[in-house]
Formats: C-alpha cells, sequence, structure tokens
C-alpha cells in the first residue's frame, strides 16, 4: 500500500505556495503587494514561486496600469484550484491514517 | 515520508492563511448600514408623505424604488473601491453575488411595496431585503448576515401580526433600521 504522502504534489508542497494558492482559492484574485504582505515574503521570493506556478499552469498573471501604475493581479486557474484540494485530501489522509492505527 | 504532527501543521496554517483572507475580503459591513440608513430614511418619509395627504404606501413605494437603486450602487462603487484599495477580491464573483442580491431587493421592494395589498405592505419592503441579505449571506459565507436577515423577517412580520397597519411598519422599520446599523457598524469595526 502506498503512503499517502506520495500524493503530495512537490509544486504545491511548499508553504509559500501553498498559501498563494489558498489566498487564490479564498479570494478568486489577489495582488502582487497583497501575497507579498500577507505571506511575508520578499519582492524576489514571491516573484519565484510565482514563477513556478505559473509554469505549471496553476495560477495566470495579469500585468496592467492601474492609476497610471503598473500592478500585477494573481488568479488560480482550474487546475490550481484542483492541485490545491488534492494537496488538502492528501494531508488529511496522512493525519487520518496514523489517527486510525492509534486506534486499532 | 511526512509525518502527521507536520501535515497537521501545515493544514492548520493553510486554515489560518485562508481565515486571514476570509477576514480581509469582507465587507458586508457597508451594506448594511446603506439599508440600514434607507429603512430609517422610509418612516419620516412616510409620515411626511401621510401629513401632505399624498398616501402613507404609494411614497414608501416610490422612496424604496429610488433609494434601493441609490443603495445598490453606492455599495458597487464600495466594493470596486475595496477590491482596489485592498488588492484582493474576485471581480467576477463579487459581481454575481451582488448583481443577484441587488435584483433580489429591488424585485421584493418593488413587487411587494408598490404593487402588494394589506400585508405585504406592511412588511413588504423589509422581508424583500432580509431575502436578498439571506442570498448575500449564502454567497459571501457570513452566518452574522444571515442571522440578521432571519431574525428581522420574523420581526417584520410578527409586528404586523401583533400591532397591525401603519404602525407594524413604523415599528419593524425603526427596529430593522437599528439592527441593521448596529450590525453594520459591528463587522465594519471588526474588519
Amino acid at each position: 500500500m502506498t503512503h499517502p504522502s506520495s500524493a503530495l504534489d512537490d509544486v504545491v508542497h511548499q508553504r509559500a505556495r501553498l498559501g498563494i494558492l489558498a489566498i487564490l482559492d479564498e479570494a478568486g484574485r489577489a495582488d502582487f503587494a497583497y501575497l507579498r504582505d500577507s505571506l511575508e515574503l520578499t519582492d524576489g521570493n514571491l516573484a519565484r514561486h510565482l514563477e513556478t506556478l505559473e509554469h505549471a499552469e496553476l495560477i495566470r498573471i495579469t500585468k496592467r496600469f492601474e492609476d497610471r501604475r503598473p500592478r500585477t493581479w494573481v488568479s488560480a486557474t482550474p487546475k490550481g484550484r484542483a492541485a490545491l484540494r488534492s494537496e488538502i485530501a492528501a494531508l488529511k489522509s496522512i493525519i487520518s491514517r496514523v489517527e486510525s492505527r492509534r486506534a486499532s | 515520508m511526512m509525518r502527521s504532527d507536520e501535515a497537521l501543521h501545515v493544514l492548520s496554517e493553510v486554515e489560518s492563511v485562508r481565515a486571514r483572507t476570509r477576514r480581509a475580503l469582507d465587507s458586508s459591513g457597508f451594506p448594511l448600514l446603506v439599508f440600514g440608513v434607507l429603512t430609517l430614511g422610509s418612516v419620516p418619509v412616510g409620515m411626511t408623505a401621510l401629513s401632505l395627504g399624498a398616501g402613507f404606501y404609494p411614497q414608501i413605494g416610490f422612496y424604496w424604488a429610488v433609494g434601493a437603486t441609490i443603495g445598490v450602487v453606492l455599495i458597487a462603487v464600495h466594493y470596486a473601491w475595496r477590491e482596489r484599495s485592498s488588492g484582493i477580491g474576485d471581480r467576477a464573483t463579487r459581481a454575481a453575488a451582488f448583481t443577484a442580491t441587488a435584483f433580489a431587493i429591488l424585485l421584493g421592494a418593488l413587487t411587494l411595496g408598490l404593487v402588494g395589498d394589506g400585508a405585504t405592505r406592511g412588511f413588504g419592503p423589509q422581508l424583500a431585503i432580509s431575502g436578498g441579505y439571506l442570498l448575500f449571506a449564502l454567497l459571501e459565507r457570513r452566518l452574522v448576515v444571515a442571522t440578521v436577515a432571519i431574525v428581522l423577517a420574523v420581526i417584520a412580520v410578527a409586528s404586523w401580526l401583533v400591532v397591525g397597519g401603519l404602525k407594524a411598519y413604523v415599528l419593524s422599520a425603526l427596529v430593522y433600521a437599528a439592527a441593521l446599523i448596529w450590525a453594520g457598524l459591528v463587522l465594519y469595526r471588526e474588519r
């Protein structure tokens, strides 16, 4: 029988990237500044995580000018939402596996 | 292999991020305040119309048609401003939720307040607002707003059954307005 942790996705299974997907799943979309401040990341760090998630087609990045200033909006793709759901399911499965062992 | 305590820690972090996001997204206080003030304003409007011999209910119906439209526009502007200033929010989902709620309130206020008669005229607008807010609460997943909406609907109907007539509208409108403004201020400060 395979251990549930084998279902964890390497791209998603990382604190900041999970946080990004959780925010986008809840809010629909968020801008770069909100994600940076909320997850307490540096600009460069967040940019790298976003690049990884975008490369895996889990998020969509839109850059536009608002009030003559550039603004970056990030939203989750259906694939990104599904990846977050399966990650959470895998984590819950790890927990319930241990709990059921303890009970037996 | 991941240990269960690690998994539990990651899950609780995700849940904490989600909770923070929900708090940042929440803007249900402003719509409650707007409709609370509108409800309060309907009482002097109706009484003035009555004293001028213009008829209480037709003027109240007209007041709600105009007032609810202005309220809906104010709330739409507030939503757009909030999203721009906070850097968070889903315009498409929010717009759908907002349109559905505004439509429910307007339709309810118009059909019950203008073309209804007897009891429906008395508590029609409040019932329509309650229905709209119940829908809003479901879409926004706000239990507080859903509770306020249900309690207010019960107050509107109960005051009609117990007191009746014009007094019932005035009584329920005052209670309604106080509750909406109070809940609105509490939610607004919580942000």
